[in-house]
């Protein structure tokens, strides 16, 4: 009984993660139909920007923004991958708005592939250690069960950000506009809704959730790459397409899916086949979808009546 | 001569290869309610969308007050008092009715505005005040159809395009759309033009009409002069040409 709570806290941990990135995925697909393969970058880069760039690799890599106070951290990390996401909005997808979705999805890849690059420029191909909030990985005792504290801090934070969020979507005027677009953008704009500041405000929020991936992932990981954020948001897209394409609810439920579908194939593979986990997860991905066309969570269409 | 509410001038509009408007000019003044009549893709649609921003023109002008607005954005088209109801309502059907009429009113800089408008919409629309709350895929047709005008004239129009108001409708709610459309112009002295594909009904509404046929204005007159609908019929179909 321990055993499968410790297990279910595990997945509800890495659950959150996925549910977050898939959150920032799905955003900007439901209002420009736009798959943002860089979303992994932007999550790259708010660990990066934790380390000294430029420096001979060591085993741990010397903080620079990371050693500031968390109350610094949190907020620079974030306004820094934000600015990162307006700027790809700004000089990438906007030149391109009336792109198709296959024209979109390529620049996207370049977009990717540049912030890649330049990442391995800077701080090099080689895995750096990173000692983010070392006292996160502390673990409470707690009737036989060890909790690492960053697992309860990832819940708590993500289920913070979600309920924010949907408030925000609900209540606020931006919210209404921005969900207006994702139904039908040009309809907005015939009632006056402005693009550029609906689609500035998605992908600030989307870069913002990307922060908040990277800083609730790295204490935990431990290790950055160049790569380190595309497996992130690989999930993050697998998570979109089962919650059902176009529905935010979905994709929170699809990263949890993903979440617990992992990490119950890592506790209860066989020995021999835990090396495959991945495989075996996205086979499942594929039986759902063959069941499922329309993912786990579809929208409820509503049936427009004429 | 009066400057006219909207004048639309030589105007060109393509779809890749295919032109769906050949050089459309028209003007409608200020308080008139005129009429576009045509059959399916006569480019009737294209028109009204050029004229809020949705498509861009490849030649000629649309003039609002007698100042361009050609390629202009649609919001900001819209900011000028241009509202379009387009052709199948295209209402947000996950959003609320509420939350319809409220997009329709955020351009507004002062937010009372908005709000009077609201209130005063949801007295013109009871049904629409009934089912605040529903989301608006829920409603009827006539009531979309319903919501689709209100939302329109939350942005607070000087002329409201109206895309086929009567599409898919039973006759019966089709006069209470023109009811309606009828009491929000005694109300506001809004212009309207309006697209139909059938000139019976619109006959009795309009001060004007227009006919348009191949992407080209075919016909244009009073509706007291075209009241016998012979030279429309003949326009709409094509008659005049072949018999000419």
């Amino acid at each position: 009984m321990t055993q499968f709570l410790q297990t279910c806290l595990d997945a509800a941990s890495l659950g959150s993660i996925f549910a977050l990135s898939a959150l920032g995925i799905g955003l900007l697909f439901g209002i420009l139909r736009l798959a943002n393969v860089a979303h992994g970058e932007f999550i790259s880069t708010a660990a990066y920007s934790l380390i000294v760039p430029f420096t001979s690799v060591a085993a741990a890599s010397e903080l620079f923004i990371g050693k500031w106070h968390w109350a610094l951290v949190i907020p620079t990390v974030c306004a820094i991958v934000i600015v990162l996401a307006l700027a790809t909005e700004r000089f990438v997808f906007r030149p391109l708005r009336s792109a198709s979705a296959p024209v979109l999805m390529m620049a996207s890849f370049t977009v990717s592939y540049i912030l890649q690059n330049t990442i391995l420029m800077v701080y090099g191909s080689q895995a750096r250690g990173v000692n983010l909030w070392y006292g996160l990985t502390r673990q409470i005792q707690w009737e036989g069960l060890r909790i690492p504290l960053i697992q309860i801090v990832t819940i708590a934070v993500t289920a913070v950000l979600m309920v924010s969020l949907s408030l925000f979507l609900k209540y606020s005027r931006f919210g209404i506009e921005v969900r207006a677009a994702a139904e039908d953008f040009r309809m907005a704009r015939y009632l006056g809704v402005r693009a550029n500041r609906v689609i500035g405000i998605a992908f600030a929020i989307s870069g913002l959730l990307a922060a908040a991936v990277a800083l609730l992932y790295l204490p935990q990981s431990g290790t950055i790459n160049y790569a380190w954020g595309s497996p992130l948001a690989l999930y993050g897209f697998v998570a979109v397409v089962v919650g059902g394409m176009g529905s935010l609810p979905g994709a929170v439920l699809g990263g949890f899916s993903i979440g617990i579908a992992i990490t119950m194939l890592q506790v209860y593979l066989p020995p021999e086949l835990k090396p495959f986990r991945d495989a075996f997860a996205f086979a499942l991905v594929i039986v759902v979808l063959v069941v499922r066309p329309n993912g786990l969570f579809p929208t409820k269409h509503v049936m427009k009546r004429v | 001569m009066r400057t006219p509410h909207l004048e639309v001038t030589d105007l060109h509009v393509s779809y890749g290869q295919i032109a769906a408007l050949r050089g459309v000019s028209l003007r409608v003044e200020r308080g008139e309610t005129v009429c576009i009549v045509g059959p399916n893709g006569a480019g009737k649609s294209t028109l009204l969308a050029a004229i809020a921003g949705g498509v861009a023109a490849g030649q000629g002008a649309v003039l609002l007050g007698g100042s361009p607005v050609t390629g202009l954005a649609p919001e900001a088209i819209a900011r000028k008092g241009v509202s379009l109801v387009p052709e199948g309502r295209q209402i947000f059907s996950t959003l609320t009715v509420t939350e319809n009429l409220r997009l329709g009113g955020f351009l507004h800089s002062n937010p009372g505005t908005a709000r009077w408008l609201l209130n005063d919409l949801m007295d013109v629309f009871p049904s629409l005040k009934a089912r605040a709350g529903y989301p608006a895929g829920r409603l009827s047709g006539g009531e979309q159809q319903m919501l689709a005008i209100a939302r329109a004239i939350m942005t607070g129009p000087e002329l409201i395009l109206i895309d086929e108001p009567s599409l898919g409708l039973a006759p019966k709610i089709v006069d209470q759309v023109y009811a309606i459309l009828a009491e929000i112009k005694a109300r506001r002295g809004v212009t309207l033009l309006i697209n139909e594909q059938s000139s019976t009904r619109i006959l009795k509404h309009a001060d004007r009409i227009y006919v348009l046929r191949g992407g080209r204005i075919q016909l244009e007159g009073r509706a007291e002069e075209l009241a016998d609908g012979e030279a429309i019929k003949r326009a709409y179909f094509g008659f005049d040409r072949e018999g000419a």
